[in-house]
């Protein structure tokens, strides 16, 4: 079996209390609490091969964490299935246990005041491993990763940096199949970032471990995953590799000018000024409405141009437009 | 196997607690002896009171030593292995409860062994001192039985009332209350409540088979109040089990209601 | 001006505490079955010693004494650990050179949940007291001069408690300092057991203390008051209240110092 995860049709809605605000609010919610329905999750499909490495993104709200506590048998759906290397995580809970690890960004697995070799010890143990096992498994992982310097320190002396490759020494500790990180390098800097997306790369390559991760980061994504879902107000609204997102969803072009001549444009239905000074122009052309070819044409009829940059949108911008649900078109370029 | 496997787990998780304990040894100090002096001065309390009120009906100084001496072991004995049952409603209501779900051990179990109290050698300690001295040694194993069999009560008291936060979603203050309230009514002898009160005290609120019947037990032995008290032990362990788990049932299902303002 | 603004302050973490409405009930809980407890306790000992009062408390008097120490006492336990949490997680940090600020702002909040706690769990206690021994003789005219001293005996025992939080600059934990705390007010601040009860060396050594203050003396002016006491108790808890003010700044000095040299 080549697919580690089937998803099929999941939903899961949940029954929330509103209370409407000030004083009159807290006594309705206590003698007549008003029910809303939220479909939190209201028909995901997918299936991720074993060796993928895939990134869950959505926005807040958007059904990312429930399907990821689904997944990983912290809740039931409604109705659908989930099979995870053929197995159901509700009905053999325990024996899927065995092969999944997770690292939830922001609930640290570490005991906080003693060394991470203390935890390692614990978790051995919650994962029945053999002593010699565990012995040749933890050198192997603390080369790997690195840790020998700083493993017999207590935690909270710990860079989080430090911290985070201990954690990952912990989740992989028992050779899961498969890895569920939620939010893995949130609240970490630039360059413990880098480190730890290298280290999720090595580790889906070598250890050949099945990854899941969700992020807001659109970095992690970016750099690491080979495949992204969206997920947006419960629903899939993109499954595909990365540089298909950024070719399908790319309408729109960043020009850049400096001119030796001060700056002549005027502004068109297809064009937005972004920045514009004496010698230079900023410029965001939308191809759905022109080409590009047109608008550098117009700009070098009435300008001597210096230089010229033209740039692809962040990709925030692209996943901001799929969140809000703008309408997509496929285009081409020139 | 099984059973080995959780007795391994469980010295793991106070291999854990201890070390984390001397981590600061000060501190532990601070914790252990906090509690020998909150022992002792209920102690010097009931002595001064029994100074002032010789005999209240039939029951005096000695009677509460008894009682003090099983109420602190077995609570010891409870917190130190079973903490979290103390805490269950925070586990509840927080969402620690996610980590253990994902993990290859039986849930109730696991989350009830994960921390131990501070404080609990304090009592063990105290509870173990004031036995040794009071209670005559032919007696001494039936103090160790009928101590596990208390912090067996307590436990699963403690697992009822905790499982509250799956129905109403946030129960910390009710059920720290309720836990706290049973541990007061049982620090009490038994004969001051009568009628109704002492139904209740005795049966539904366990405060009476917790503390009560094993310090009647410790001073006149009677088979059938013995029996009584395993039957009640098994009974209220089973219910535990039982009302933990529909209620982890309907945590997974996600029915629980979020209040949002 | 500052006080608006620290009304404010208390205003929000009230109505944030009142979205928690049933937290406060169910604190009020635990105390009721301490009430009844006691209710229990007392009218074994009255029967039995065939007493119609003790050291002048009668039955009724005594629960309704206890009823007052609790909605007095219980109040807020974990001042002491949140200003621990405070300094441990640098929330101080905003305050470090304006102590007066601090302390003003953790008075404020916990004051005002304070009365509301008062109120509820005396409003529960006298159910439990009225339904197990009835009533006894009170004068409604006293209210406010009760009052008064409720509120300084609640003042006195939040500078305490503030002043013990401190600590956490040099401790780990403060929560075990907090704990010994609860029980000296508990035995020999006379909350369960009026002082007249004790033998009088202790009932000495209690009238040196500040514990008694905090619940004994406004419990019993509650019960049985005499305005040439309440006089002198109030004096006595204001001076407290000063004691507490002076110890607490002195801390907070010496808590910025080490601050300043540690670099937090």
């Amino acid at each position: 079996m080549t697919n580690m995860i089937e998803i099929k049709n999941l939903k899961k809605s949940f029954k929330v209390i509103t209370k409407e605000p000030g004083l009159r609010g807290y006594i309705n919610a206590i003698i007549r609490p008003k029910h809303k329905i939220v479909n939190a999750v209201n028909g995901i499909s997918m299936t991720i091969k074993k060796g993928e490495l895939v990134a869950f993104i959505g926005p807040n709200g958007a059904g990312k964490s429930t399907t990821l506590k689904m997944l990983s048998g912290i809740l039931y759906p409604d109705s659908g299935t989930i099979k995870i290397d053929g197995l159901n995580p509700q009905k053999d809970r325990i024996k899927l246990a065995y092969r999944m690890g997770t690292i939830f960004g922001q609930k640290p697995q570490l005991w906080y005041h003693l060394p991470a070799i203390d935890t390692f010890y614990l978790f051995s143990k919650i994962y029945d491993m053999d002593p010699e096992i565990y012995k040749k498994r933890l050198e192997y992982l603390i080369e790997k990763f690195d840790i020998k310097e700083f493993m017999d320190q207590p935690v909270r002396k710990l860079s989080l940096g430090q911290r985070m490759r201990c954690e990952f020494v912990l989740a992989l500790l028992h050779k899961p199949q498969i890895l569920f990180l939620d939010e893995p390098t949130i609240g970490l800097d630039i360059v413990v970032k880098k480190n730890i997306r290298e280290i999720i790369k090595k580790i889906n390559k070598e250890e050949k471990v099945t990854i899941l991760l969700t992020s807001h980061d659109v970095g992690d994504i970016e750099d690491v995953a080979n495949r992204v879902v969206i997920i947006n107000r419960g629903i899939i609204v993109y499954n595909g590799t990365f540089s298909n997102l950024r070719k399908e969803y790319l309408n729109k072009k960043k020009i850049k000018i400096i001119s030796e001549t001060p700056v002549v444009f005027n502004n068109h239905s297809a064009t937005k000024i972004i920045n514009q000074s004496k010698y230079s122009l900023d410029l965001e052309v939308d191809l759905t409405k022109t080409s590009l070819k047109e608008i550098i044409d117009i700009i070098m009829k009435n300008n001597k141009i210096e230089d010229i940059s033209i740039e692809d949108p962040e990709i925030e911008e692209i996943i901001e437009d799929i969140y809000n649900g703008k309408e997509m078109k496929i285009t081409r370029c020139g | 196997m099984a059973v080995k496997d959780q007795f391994r787990l469980l010295w793991a998780y106070l291999g854990m607690s201890l070390k984390t304990l001397l981590e600061y040894r000060l501190n532990a100090l601070l914790f252990i002896g906090s509690m020998i002096i909150n022992d002792l001065a209920w102690m010097l309390f009931w002595l001064l009171f029994f100074t002032r009120f010789p005999n209240v009906n039939g029951w005096d100084f000695s009677y509460m030593i008894i009682l003090y001496a099983v109420i602190c072991f077995s609570y010891g004995l409870a917190s130190g292995i079973f903490r979290n049952a103390n805490k269950l409603q925070n586990i509840i209501a927080n969402g620690t409860l996610d980590y253990f779900l994902p993990l290859p051990k039986n849930i109730l179990y696991h989350l009830l062994i994960e921390k131990s109290s501070q404080y609990s050698l304090g009592d063990i300690l105290f509870g173990l001192v004031l036995a040794v001295i009071f209670i005559p040694i032919y007696n001494f194993p039936l103090f160790l039985i009928l101590s596990l069999l208390s912090a067996t009560i307590i436990i699963s008291f403690q697992i009822i009332i905790g499982s509250i936060s799956f129905y109403i979603g946030n129960s910390r203050r009710l059920s720290a209350s309720l836990n706290g309230g049973v541990m007061s009514l049982s620090s009490y002898p038994l004969s001051i409540y009568h009628g109704i009160a002492r139904f209740i005290i005795l049966f539904l609120i366990p405060a009476g088979f917790l503390a009560g019947v094993p310090v009647e037990l410790l001073k006149s032995f009677n088979l059938t109040w013995f029996l009584l008290l395993t039957g009640f032990t098994i009974a209220i362990l089973l219910i535990a089990i039982g009302v933990f788990y529909k209620g982890l049932k309907r945590y997974e299902s996600g029915n629980q209601m979020y209040v949002r303002s | 001006m500052w006080l608006s603004k620290y009304l404010a302050i208390a205003k929000i973490n009230f109505k944030n505490e009142f979205t928690y409405f049933w937290d406060f009930l169910f604190d009020s809980v635990f105390i009721a079955i301490i009430i009844f407890i006691y209710s229990q306790l007392w009218a074994i000992l009255f029967s039995t010693g065939h007493y119609s009062d003790i050291s002048g408390y009668t039955l009724a008097m005594l629960v309704w004494y206890l009823v007052m120490t609790e909605s007095i006492i219980d109040f807020i336990s974990y001042v002491v650990d949140n200003i621990g949490d405070d300094i441990k997680q640098g929330n101080i940090a905003n305050y470090l050179n304006k102590p007066y600020n601090y302390i003003i702002y953790i008075y404020t909040i916990h004051i005002v949940m304070g009365f509301v706690s008062l109120i509820l769990t005396f409003l529960l206690g006298s159910i439990v007291a009225a339904v197990t021994v009835g009533g006894f003789s009170f004068n409604f005219l006293n209210i406010p001069f009760i009052l008064i001293t409720i509120f300084l005996a609640m003042s006195m025992n939040l500078l305490i408690m503030t002043f013990l939080g401190l600590f956490a600059f040099w401790m780990e934990d403060v929560s075990a300092v907090n704990f010994i705390y609860q029980k000296f007010v508990f035995i020999i601040g006379g909350t369960l057991i009026p002082l007249e009860f004790f033998p009088e060396w202790l009932a000495k050594i209690s009238s040196f203390l500040p514990f008694s203050y905090l619940a004994y003396y406004p419990a019993k002016l509650f019960i049985n008051f005499n305005l040439h006491q309440f006089l002198d108790v109030v004096a006595v808890q204001i001076l407290w209240c000063i004691v507490f003010i002076f110890l607490i700044l002195f801390i907070y000095k010496k808590a910025i110092k080490k601050v300043s040299i540690n670099g937090g």
